[in-house]
C-alpha cells in the first residue's frame, strides 16, 4: 500500500531539511496549475496555524483567566472543514489517496497505465459524485438560512465551498487520467505514504 | 449476511484494484445503502455524513496531534532522547539498537505517528549505528519496530480515531497505552538481544558512558518530558480534555521549534502543509468509512455476528483472539487504518455485549496496526525506511524485522491474557470528558 511518492518524500525530509517549492504541490501542470496548488496550500497551512493558535488561547484563556474565546468551538468546526477541503484538491493533485497496491505486480507492464486510466477515472467519478451532493446540500443550507448556535455562522457558504473544493479535486484527478492517457505521466512503483 | 459479505468482497476487489481506499467505501457504501433504503435517502445521506464529519470539534484533535508530531520531529528532540538511552545502555551487545528501541519509546510520547518516529529516528540512529559496525538487517529493522511505539505510547493518531468512533474516552485509552507501550519497548529489546545471540557481530557493543556524562544526557531530555508533562500529563490530571491537550501540545511543540531555530517561513509553511495533507487524506479514509459503516449497519451483520457468538458461547477471550488474528492476518496485505475502519463497525458490538472493556480493545487493536506496519509485504514502516534508506535491499529488511514481529505477537498475547496490564493506569487516574 502507499499514499503517494510525494508524500512519503515530505515525510521523509523531517529534519529541519530545507524545502523547496516541489512540482508536486502543482494542481495540474502550468502556470495556473502552480499558483491554485501555491493558494490552496498557503491557505490550508495558515487554517492549520489559526486553528493552534485559537486552541491554546482558548484553554490557557478558559484555564487561567476563566476567559475562553467567544465562540472557538463553532469557529474550530468551521476551520477543520475548511482544512480537509481546501487540501483535498492537493492531495488528490499528487495521487496522495491511500492505495493498495500489492497485486500490482501480477499486472502485465504494458497495462500499467490503462489500470491507472481506470482508476483516476473512477475517482474523478467518486469526487465529482460527492461535490454535486454538497452542492445540493449547499443550496437546501442557503435556502432555509441554517446558522450555528453561539455565532450563528451561516452553512450555507462553508458547504458551497466543500462542495467546490471537492470539484476542484475532480478536475485535479480528470487532469491526472489525461497525464496517464497522453503519456505526459508515467506510473510509479511502490513508494512510502505518510499517516498513522 | 450474505448481503454484507458481497459488500465486503466488493470493497475489497476494488481496493486490491488499486482504487483509493476511501472512494472503494464510498462507492460501496452509497451503493449499499441505496439498496437497503433506497436511492433518495442514500444521496442524502452521503451529503449529511460528509459535512458532518467535516465540521466536526471533536475530530480537531486529529491535526492538532499530527501537526505536533510534525514539528517535535523538525526540531530534532529525538537526537537528545538517543543520546540519553546510548549513554545507559550503548555499552552493552547491540545496545544501540536498544538505545533506539528506548528512544522511540521516548519520541512516542510526544508523537502519536508511527511513520514520523521512524524517520525522524532513521536520521538520528541509523548513522551512529553504521559507524559502529552494525548490520544494516539489524539497524533498519529496529529502527522501523521501534517506530511503531509512536502510536502505542500516548498520543496516538489511531487511538484518537478509534476514541472517536467508538465514543471511547481518548483520555482513558491514552493512559492504558503507557504500561503496554514499556512491555513492548522491553521485547523489542529481547528481541535484539535475540538476534545478537544468533549473530554476534551484528551489533556490536559501544563505548560505555560515565555517570557524569548519563546525568549530563538524561537533562538533555527535558524539552520532552516538558512537553508530555504539558499536553498527556494535562489529560492524565483530568486538567484537559484530549483536544484541549492537542492544541497545549502542537502549540509547546510550535515554540520549542521555534526557540531551536528550526523553522524558516519554508519550513513552518512545509510543516503545516504536510500536516493538513495528512489530515485530508485521513478523513477522506474516514469520511469513506462512515458511509460505509452507515450501510452496515442497516444489515444484519453486525447482529448476527452477536448472535453467532452467543450461540456457540464461546469464551470471551477467545472471540478476541480470534478477532485479532484476523487483523494480523489482514494487516499483512492491508493498510492499517482502512482495516480498522471498516471493521470497528462489525466487531465492536460484539465487544460491547460480551461485556469486555472497550478501551481494553482499543488497545489491541492499535497493538495489531502496530504489527501490520511492521508485517511485508505491505508495512508503512518499512516502506519509511525503504524510502530513507534506499540502499538497504527490501528483503534484508523483510527478514530483519521477523524477530520483532514474533515479539509483537508474543505481547499481543500477553495483552489478551492479562487486561490489567492495560486497565491498571486508567483505573487510577481522574481523567476528564465523556465516553466509556
Amino acid at each position: 500500500m502507499t499514499a503517494s511518492s510525494g508524500e512519503g518524500r515530505t515525510g521523509a525530509s523531517g529534519g529541519g531539511l530545507p524545502t523547496s517549492v516541489s512540482p508536486l504541490d502543482d494542481l495540474f501542470p502550468g502556470r495556473l496549475g502552480a499558483w491554485a496548488g501555491w493558494v490552496l496550500g498557503t491557505v490550508a497551512a495558515t487554517v492549520l496555524f489559526t486553528m493552534m493558535v485559537l486552541t491554546f488561547v482558548d484553554v490557557t484563556g478558559r484555564k487561567l483567566f476563566t476567559h475562553p474565546v467567544y465562540g472557538a468551538y463553532e469557529i474550530t468546526e468551521f476551520l477543520m472543514g475548511a482544512l480537509i477541503f481546501s487540501a483535498l484538491p492537493l492531495v488528490t493533485a499528487r495521487e496522495g489517496h491511500v492505495t493498495i497496491d500489492v497485486l500490482d505486480h501480477l499486472l502485465p507492464a504494458g497495462l500499467a497505465r490503462w489500470q491507472q486510466v481506470v482508476v483516476n477515472t473512477i475517482s474523478t467519478g467518486a469526487l465529482a459524485f460527492v461535490a454535486w451532493r454538497l452542492w445540493e446540500l449547499s443550496t437546501s443550507h442557503m435556502r432555509t438560512h441554517e446558522v450555528t448556535m453561539t455565532l450563528r455562522i451561516p452553512h450555507g457558504p462553508f458547504s458551497r465551498l466543500f462542495a467546490v473544493m471537492a470539484a476542484l479535486a475532480a478536475v485535479a484527478c480528470l487532469v491526472i487520467v489525461w497525464g496517464y492517457l497522453s503519456g505526459a505521466r508515467r506510473v510509479r512503483s511502490a513508494s512510502a505514504g505518510s499517516h498513522s | 449476511m450474505t448481503e454484507t459479505l458481497l459488500a465486503f468482497a466488493g470493497l475489497l476487489g476494488l481496493a486490491f484494484a488499486r482504487i483509493p481506499v476511501a472512494f472503494s467505501m464510498l462507492i460501496v457504501g452509497i451503493a449499499g445503502f441505496a439498496w437497503k433504503r433506497g436511492i433518495p435517502a442514500s444521496l442524502d445521506q452521503l451529503a449529511q455524513t460528509t459535512f458532518a464529519a467535516g465540521i466536526n470539534y471533536e475530530l480537531s484533535v486529529v491535526p492538532l496531534f499530527i501537526l505536533m508530531g510534525n514539528l517535535v520531529a523538525r526540531a530534532g528532540m529525538s537526537q537528545e532522547l538517543f543520546r540519553a538511552a546510548y549513554a545507559f545502555i550503548g555499552h552493552w551487545r547491540g545496545g544501540l539498537a536498544m538505545s533506539t528501541v528506548v528512544a522511540c519509546a521516548g519520541f512516542g510520547a510526544i508523537c502519536g505517528s508511527s511513520i514520523a518516529t521512524a524517520a525522524t529516528m532513521t536520521r538520528v540512529a541509523y548513522p551512529p549505528m553504521r559507524q559502529l559496525g552494525y548490520s544494516d538487517k539489524l539497524a533498519a529493522s529496529a529502527i522501523a519496530a521501534g517506530g511503531t511505539l509512536g502510536i502505542l505510547i500516548p498520543p496516538s493518531t489511531i487511538m484518537v480515531i478509534y476514541g472517536i468512533m467508538t465514543e471511547t474516552n481518548i483520555g482513558r485509552l491514552f493512559a492504558a497505552g503507557v504500561l503496554p507501550g514499556i512491555l513492548a519497548a522491553f521485547l523489542l529489546c529481547l528481541a535484539v538481544r535475540y538476534v545478537i545471540w544468533r549473530e554476534p557481530q551484528a551489533g556490536p557493543a559501544g563505548a560505555r558512558s560515565s555517570w557524569a556524562a548519563r546525568w549530563r544526557a538524561l537533562r538533555g531530555v527535558w524539552g520532552v518530558v516538558a512537553l508530555f508533562a504539558l499536553s498527556i500529563g494535562g489529560i492524565y490530571a483530568g486538567i484537559f480534555t484530549a483536544t484541549e491537550g492537542a492544541g497545549i501540545g502542537a502549540f509547546g511543540a510550535f515554540v520549542f521549534a521555534l526557540a531551536r531555530r528550526s523553522l524558516s517561513w519554508g519550513v513552518l509553511r512545509e510543516v503545516l502543509l504536510e500536516s493538513a495533507r495528512t489530515t485530508s487524506m485521513l478523513f477522506m479514509i474516514l469520511i469513506g468509512a462512515l458511509v460505509f459503516a452507515n450501510f452496515i449497519n442497516f444489515t444484519t451483520m453486525p447482529r448476527d455476528l452477536q448472535h453467532f457468538v452467543e450461540r456457540f458461547a464461546v469464551h470471551p477471550t477467545m472471540v478476541v483472539a480470534a478477532m485479532c488474528a484476523i487483523y494480523v492476518i489482514l494487516g499483512t496485505a492491508m493498510e492499517e487504518l482502512s482495516m480498522i475502519l471498516l471493521t470497528v463497525p462489525v466487531f465492536f458490538p460484539v465487544i460491547v455485549s460480551l461485556g469486555l472493556d472497550p478501551v481494553w480493545f482499543g488497545i489491541l487493536i492499535v497493538v495489531v496496526v502496530e504489527i501490520g506496519l511492521i508485517s511485508p509485504p505491505v508495512g508503512m514502516n518499512l516502506f519509511v525506511i525503504n524510502a530513507l534508506l534506499p540502499h538497504v535491499p527490501t528483503p534484508t529488511l523483510f527478514r530483519g524485522v521477523t524477530p520483532f514481529v514474533v515479539a509483537d505477537v508474543v505481547r499481543l498475547a500477553i495483552l489478551i491474557a492479562f487486561p490489567i496490564i492495560s486497565l491498571w493506569l486508567p483505573s487510577v487516574l481522574r481523567i476528564a470528558g465523556k465516553g466509556y
